[in-house]
């Protein structure tokens, strides 16, 4: 049996080690036009940085720092 | 443990009634035994949407330690406090620097410096525009003296036609 060995096939961006909600550049870059949570599929971050991510733009919207969604 | 807090003060309150309401916030706190690390004031600020009506708002984080029992007591005291619009206290790892909100516009600013490919586009199409700007403007002194030998001419003719009394 060969082991299989996933393999990344584009580089995953960089994510600082503890994603602020305050840091709006940042999350600005995971939000898509209509203000949503772009998905790990798109965005190509690890897992366990989506999630960190996802929290912090709830939090960020939360204190009316990102808007719920964005009007056309 | 370390924590962070962020509260929304209602922008309808003038400065020194603005200064009291921090006041009193941070005395809730140092009641319930957390003492204030360092602290962080943004000021006026648009909402990203209306709480209550309100399109603005007064911002201010505040860095804490102390035990998590206290917290309880501080979400009660909180909630009952008018002329907070809003608040949020969490948990942040015990090595963590606060991100001051002026920083945070520096890193904005060195962000945009750095290429991404929407951004070198942009300057290529700026590049293009300047180029088809610069011939224009480069020989004014030509154009210059072609524009005060046509004013002349120009300034003739019409000296001629107003003198001209057949037109009349």
């Amino acid at each position: 049996m060969t082991k299989k060995v996933k393999i990344q096939k584009t580089k995953r961006p960089e994510v600082p080690v503890f994603i602020d909600y305050k840091d709006l550049e940042l999350l600005r870059g995971y939000l898509s036009v209509f203000g949503r949570i772009v998905p790990r599929y798109y965005t190509g971050v690890s897992l366990k940085q989506q999630k960190q991510l996802s929290l912090a733009i709830k939090r960020a919207r939360e204190m009316a720092l990102l808007p719920y969604t964005s009007k056309y | 443990m370390k924590y962070e807090i962020m509260v929304i003060l209602n922008p309808k309150q003038t400065d020194k009634e603005i200064e009291k309401l921090l006041k009193e916030v941070k005395d809730t706190l140092t009641e319930n035994k957390f003492t204030i690390v360092d602290e962080d004031i943004w000021g006026m600020r648009d909402l990203a949407y209306l709480i209550r009506g309100n399109s603005r708002g007064y911002y201010a984080v505040l860095i804490l330690t102390g035990e998590p029992a206290g917290m309880a007591a501080v979400h009660k005291d909180l909630t009952l406090t008018p002329g907070l619009v809003r608040y949020m206290a969490t948990k942040v790892p015990d090595d963590y620097v606060l991100m001051r909100y002026e920083g945070a516009l520096m890193m904005a600013k060195t962000a945009a410096k750095l290429s991404s490919p929407a951004e070198e586009l942009n300057k290529k199409v700026r590049s293009s525009h300047k180029r088809s700007e610069e011939p224009k403007a480069k020989p004014t002194a030509e154009t210059e003296e072609k524009t005060a030998k046509k004013t002349e001419e120009l300034d003739e003719k019409l000296k001629a036609i107003i003198e001209d009394k057949d037109i009349l």
